[in-house]
């Protein structure tokens, strides 16, 4: 053989032991257990984490400290989840113990997640927001950190930053339950109903043993006036997990709307029984769906009655707006600014901006139905148009139905001043979301001059 | 492989959903459903968009493969599906993999009909250069198999599908081109014609006389053909994204791939048309319009029906009736090389099966190895890397074709040895080439052998006999004789290799008559034309027609081609040398037949009149001499005529010019004629103008008181040894002309007395003229010398000077007949 042929199978040779090395070079650790065992319970708990199944996420990350009782990664875990089972003590201790860790023995990624735990411990939003900021950028294919960044975003009321990084978490992790919810109630909240459903509907689907899915879905078709679903939804979700309360009440709430005060009641007391409620709240909840049903129902009497039974209740925004409500029935306009300004008091207790735009809009609201119950329509215009512009759909805090209210005054008021056209316009958007919300059929008739 | 690959996995049994995707989106829309199957009574329908399947989120196919390995045949898996603006959910249950249809199998089976034919044909050839119709045949036949397989295979969700769909789109975008391709060079080179030629001849319009240069001659060509359609797919794919549009697809590739391709179809089966329309000889015409025909009926319902309407229309109904006819371009080349006897096809169908499993072992070998890699690579950064299974494929498919190659051959030499029939032929050639001594049966053999050796149409040998080269019986309509001056012979003779006919195109400018002849040869299909030499001089010339295949002659063929004619030239040589020899013997018999007729006319005892005594040989320089010595009838009584002759020329022809002036010089003698009468007679009857003959004599006259008259006819006068010792030239008479030189003439005698003990001697000039072998005469003075000092009778004088003679001229060849007759007179009467 020519020296030239060695040489080229030599070279060939080389070529293909280093590329062999190359490709084979083990990749670098993400997670410093040694422990097979422990890495595959922490990664089934973290997959549980995605789907909201916190109990079995805690599972998962005992099992991964019993095999590696130092794995922190699994301790910083097992801390989340039991923080979003409502554990928040024993959350805390893991938290603690986590944070005890020696630094040097954690791989870089795990370092991070210890600094973000003592800065949410010890540090401020903001820190936090900024180190979860620099920490996407350095581990970018963790889905764990845009999640966590998304939620901040989406705390901080940036619902379009959050909305970005709660798809770039879906990207990295198509199966996170956490940011289909999510996604699904800021979509809600803005209007974008189809794109909500499909969040939740992924939610529901990959997470068939919850019953938070069924029951955000249940709440989306209340809005949107899809009433028979709402119902199955629910139903659905209590079959999945028959002590899921929260379905209950929303579907009260939806009996409410369609009028049906026995079913309200009926689900009210459901409610009251699975959430452990005392007699007196519970009267209170059952007033307060009965003077629902009085004022859909245009039942000033039975309204008025109810809202004495809550005299003494506690000042939720519900009892509040149902006795501003019977205050106006009765005419009553004093009453009704009275509350009004109580309203306001409480807002500037609190701090107008900790509570966000719901409070305000609560008070714009009363202000358009006082206005256009006093016959001041063309002023009553504005306000209901603020409260609508102020509230948005979510359906948590029943935010969504109140906006309905508020158009619902708004067109209400426009066809009292004359502007016919306007109101045509903001009914039409109403019909859009809801073609069944209470007291439309009413400002059909209005619009068209009946 | 690739093709194997998806076939196995069309029917590997696994759980599977009925689902049919589309197979050149990246998401999962569904194509179409397996009818009965679990997604069919499901409900999901062509156009549903595949969100989830079995509690996960999928967005790919890779991923949607992963959801379903977890579950098993029978089970029921929740799906959720996107149909227009909603999402639903639906429950499937699972059934055993059925994907793999009649129409699939059907495409499967024509696919692998034209990969088969295509090996068969490259296998028939494995000599063939690249670029060659047989290599772009094979290309074309192995893309066939690939988009049949791999761009009709109903996609589902395994990583075969990416792997198996890049494949067939790969070979979408090859599979125009290398069909343009072939009918560009099948069944030979169509070339374009643009420009007239007395235009080309003018200088011509540039940029047009440019274009048809690039596609007539440029290497370059086909390469830019094939590289165009994947880089326009690129460009146009890259532009869109530049500039952030979305660039509609039409069944994967954009509008202007599928444009750009339509036209390479088309170019193609207009350069079909084109040969078919040029072919001049009908086994040929018939040979394309079968192809042509098939290709025509074959191509267009599959293009109408199983792309077009497809990829536009999304109407897959008909594609069954477009994809059946496909069929027909394989069976009608099949056809074509059957029908045509372009290969021997008793063998197709063992090396078929051979080479299947041979492909099956290397598939095994690789099936094994993949395994192997995915356990080495499991934990490293590749094995995560989505790539990996691409990257896998594609070294694969690299490593692959090596591999076969390497074990191709071992099998190629255990189980065909019809692959080394050329060299074993050539072999028996050889032997037959030893043993063969006859020029004619060596013709035959070598023009025949080679014809059968590399299937050639015909092939002829012209072989040198002096001035011409003389065609063999073989390739009537060849011209029958070659001028051995024609400057193409010597040009021929100038390589040792053989010589394309098209590479001597340039001497018909410089020789009128080889241009005669290289048209003629070029209009009987010649294609090379070998030289057969030895030691540089051309022997013969043995011209080649085409091939039965119409290839070109490839590497190994010239090589073949060579050693034959290397071959043949030394046994030409050895036959002519044989038949020389053999001849040159018969000669030798002939001329010892001769030399007994010539010495039994010369003869033994020379009759001379009382008182002289005479002695006289005759040596011949050759077998046959030309000098002779007679005695004439008397002239007087007492007297007597001797005659000493040495004629022109040696040998045969020396000595049959002897005869005739022996016969003339008795006849005229016989007539009663006086000396000088004989001698004008014998001048007359021996002058020819052409060619010239003459004949030198000395004609003695004995008298019977001693007295000697002679005249001399070119000879040397004699010379008189008197008695006493002393030595004289005898007087040289004033004509001395050589009979034969013009036509008339006429002889004076002289006449000399001798006195009792002289002696006379008459010699040819063979005697003067005899040279040692150091190129010195033996001359006057020498002969004077021995003369002078031989002693005793006539007989001994001549023996003497024999010998000294012999002495002199040593191992010498003899240059001339030698001549002696001495004669002595004694007194007595």
């Amino acid at each position: 053989m020519k020296a030239r042929s060695l040489i080229m199978i030599a070279g060939a040779a080389a070529v293909l032991v280093s590329a062999t090395w190359w490709a084979a070079r083990p990749a670098p650790r993400e997670w410093s257990t040694d422990s097979e065992e422990a890495l595959s319970a922490f990664l089934a708990g973290r997959e549980a984490t995605q789907k909201l199944y916190f109990l079995e996420a805690i599972e998962h990350m005992r099992t991964a400290l019993k095999h590696d009782e130092d794995f922190v990664a699994a301790r910083l875990g097992l801390a989340d989840a039991l923080a979003s089972a409502g554990q928040g003590d024993a959350a805390r201790a893991e938290r603690d113990r986590a944070l005890e860790a020696d630094a040097s023995s954690l791989t870089p990624r795990e370092r991070r997640g210890v600094e973000l735990a003592r800065l949410r411990r010890d540090g401020g939003q903001r820190e936090v927001l900024a180190l979860l900021e620099k920490s996407v950028q350095e581990f970018p294919g963790d889905p764990t950190l845009t999640r966590s960044l998304a939620s901040m975003y989406y705390g901080r009321g940036d619902a379009e930053a959050a909305v970005a990084w709660f798809e770039k978490t879906l990207e990295l992790a198509p199966n996170d339950g956490l940011s289909y919810n999510t996604l699904g109630y800021i979509e809600m909240g803005r209007g974008d109903f189809a794109a909500a459903e499909a969040n939740l509907k992924r939610y529901a689907f990959i997470a068939p043993d919850q019953a938070n899915p069924h029951d955000s879905l249940g709440e989306l078709y209340t809005i949107t006036g899809r009433w028979n679903e709402a119902i199955a939804e629910f139903r659905r979700a209590l079959e999945v997990n028959p002590r899921f309360f929260p379905a209950w009440e929303h579907l009260a709430r939806l009996h409410v709307l369609e009028g049906n005060e026995p079913a309200a009641l009926e689900a009210t007391e459901r409610f009251c029984g699975l959430a452990g409620l005392g007699e007196a709240e519970c009267e209170v909840r059952r007033a307060v769906m009965r003077a629902w049903v009085a004022w859909i129902r245009k039942d000033d009497a039975a309204l008025t009655a109810e809202v004495e039974a809550l005299r003494t209740a506690p000042g939720y925004n519900d009892v509040l707006m149902l006795r501003h409500f019977a205050a106006l029935g009765a005419r009553e306009f004093e009453s009704a600014v009275e509350i009004e300004e109580k309203l306001e008091a409480s807002l500037k207790k609190a701090g107008a901006e900790e509570k966000g735009p719901a409070q305000g809009a609560l008070k714009e609201l009363l202000v358009a139905a006082r206005l256009v119950s006093s016959g001041d329509f063309a002023t009553a215009v504005n306000s209901a148009a603020a409260a609508d512009r102020l509230f948005n759909y979510n359906a948590d805090g029943g935010q969504g139905v109140l906006k309905l209210i508020a158009r619902a005054l708004h067109v209400e008021a426009l066809i009292a001043s004359g502007r016919l056209s306007e109101a045509r316009s903001v009914l039409a958007s109403l019909e859009a979301v809801n073609p069944r919300f209470p007291g439309v059929n009413e400002l059909r008739a209005g619009v068209r001059g009946r | 492989m690739v093709a194997c690959l998806s076939i196995l996995d069309m029917f590997l049994a696994r759980a599977y959903d009925g689902v049919v995707l589309e197979p050149d989106r990246s998401d999962l829309t569904v194509r179409s459903v397996v009818s009965g199957s679990g997604a069919d009574d499901a409900g999901i329908r062509p156009g549903d968009r595949i969100s989830g399947l079995g509690q996960e989120i999928v967005r790919t196919p890779a991923e949607a493969a992963r959801a379903l390995q977890k579950h098993g045949v029978g089970e029921r898996v929740a799906y959720l599906v996107e149909r227009g603006d909603g999402l639903l959910e639906i429950e499937v249950e699972l059934g055993p993999r059925r994907l793999g249809t009649p129409l699939y199998l059907y495409a499967c089976f024509s696919g692998f009909l034209f990969f088969f034919i295509g090996l068969y044909v490259l296998l028939s050839r494995p000599d063939a250069q690249s670029g060659s119709p047989t290599h772009v045949f094979f290309i074309l036949c192995t893309l066939f198999l690939l988009f049949l397989v791999c761009r009709l295979r109903p996609a589902s969700y395994s990583w075969v599908d990416q792997v198996v769909l890049t494949t067939g789109m790969l070979s979408l975008l090859a599979l125009p081109a290398a069909f343009l391709h072939f009918f560009m060079v099948f069944p030979r080179r169509v070339r374009l014609t643009l420009v007239p030629a007395e235009e080309h001849e003018s200088g011509g319009p540039g940029a047009l006389a440019a274009v048809e240069r690039f596609v007539n001659g440029s290497p370059y060509f086909f390469t830019l053909l094939y590289l165009l359609p994947p880089v326009l797919y690129a460009a146009t794919l890259g532009i869109g994204a530049a500039l952030d549009t979305r660039v509609r697809l039409v069944s994967g590739a954009p509008l202007a791939s599928w444009v750009l391709m339509g036209d390479y179809l088309v170019l193609g089966l207009l350069a079909l048309l084109a040969s078919l329309l040029r072919a001049r000889e009908g086994r040929e015409r018939r040979q394309i319009a079968t192809v042509f025909v098939g290709t025509v009926l074959g191509v267009t319902p599959f293009l109408v029906l199983g792309v077009a309407f497809p990829s536009l229309f999304r109407n897959d109904r008909y594609l069954l009736i477009g994809v059946i006819p496909l069929v027909l371009v394989p069976l009608t080349f099949a056809y074509a090389i059957v029908r045509f006897q372009f290969f021997d096809i008793r063998v197709i169908v063992r090396r078929s099966l051979l080479y299947t499993l041979t492909t099956a072992v290397v598939s095994g070998t690789y099936a094994i190895g993949i395994a192997a890699f995915n356990l080495l690579f499991r934990d490293a950064s590749l094995g995560k890397s989505p790539l990996f299974p691409l990257l896998l494929a594609l070294a694969i498919l690299a490593l692959f074709d090596p591999l076969r190659r390497r074990l191709q051959e071992p099998v190629d030499r255990f189980f065909f040895r019809e692959e080394y029939d050329a060299r074993r032929a050539v072999e028996e050639v050889s032997e037959e080439l030893v043993r063969e001594f006859s020029v004619e049966r060596l013709d035959g053999l070598l023009t025949t052998r080679l014809s059968e050796i590399l299937h050639l149409e015909w092939a002829t040998l012209y072989r040198r006999e002096g001035k011409a080269f003389i065609r063999g019986a073989s390739a009537i309509g060849l011209p029958q004789l070659l001028p051995a001056t024609l400057v193409m012979l010597a040009e021929v003779a100038r390589h040792e290799r053989p010589v394309p006919i098209g590479d001597l195109e340039p001497l018909k400018a410089l020789d009128r008559d080889t241009r005669a002849v290289l048209e003629a040869l070029s209009a009987h299909g010649s294609r090379l034309l070998v030289g057969l030499r030895v030691r540089g001089e051309l022997h013969a010339l043995m011209v080649l027609g085409p091939k039965l295949s119409d290839e070109e002659y490839g590497k190994a063929d010239l090589q073949l081609i060579k050693t034959v004619a290397n071959q043949g030239a030394v046994a030409l040589e050895n036959a002519r040398l044989y038949r020389e020899r053999a001849r040159q013997v018969e000669l030798e018999k002939e001329l010892e037949i001769a030399r007994r007729v010539q010495f039994s006319l010369i003869p033994a005892q020379l009759p001379v009149p009382v008182g002289w005594q005479v002695a006289a040989i005759c040596a011949p320089a050759r077998r046959v001499g030309g000098d002779f010595y007679d005695a004439l009838p008397a002239l007087d009584h007492g007297t007597a005529a001797i005659v000493v002759g040495d004629v022109s020329g040696k040998s045969v022809p020396g000595a049959m010019l002897m005869v005739a002036a022996r016969e003339v010089l008795q006849t005229a003698a016989l007539g009663g004629a006086s000396p000088s009468q004989i001698m004008q007679v014998a001048n007359q009857r021996l002058y020819t103008p052409q060619p010239r003959l003459f004949v030198s004599l000395a004609f003695v006259v004995l008298g019977r008181d001693g007295t000697v008259e002679y005249a001399l006819a070119g000879q040397p006068a004699p010379l008189i040894r008197r008695g006493t010792g002393r030595v004289e030239e005898g007087p040289a008479p004033v004509h001395r002309l050589p009979l034969g030189a013009l036509r008339g003439g006429a002889w004076d005698f002289s006449s000399v007395r001798l006195e009792p003990g002289d002696v006379l001697i008459v010699y040819s000039d063979g005697l003067t003229e005899a040279q040692n072998e150091q190129g010195e005469f033996f001359g006057d003075e020498r002969l004077m010398s021995v003369v002078q000092a031989v002693n005793g009778g006539p007989q001994s004088v001549v023996d003497q000077i024999v010998e000294e003679v012999g002495d002199f001229v040593g191992e010498a060849e003899p240059y001339d007949d030698v001549t002696v007759v001495a004669l002595r007179w004694s007194g007595e009467t």
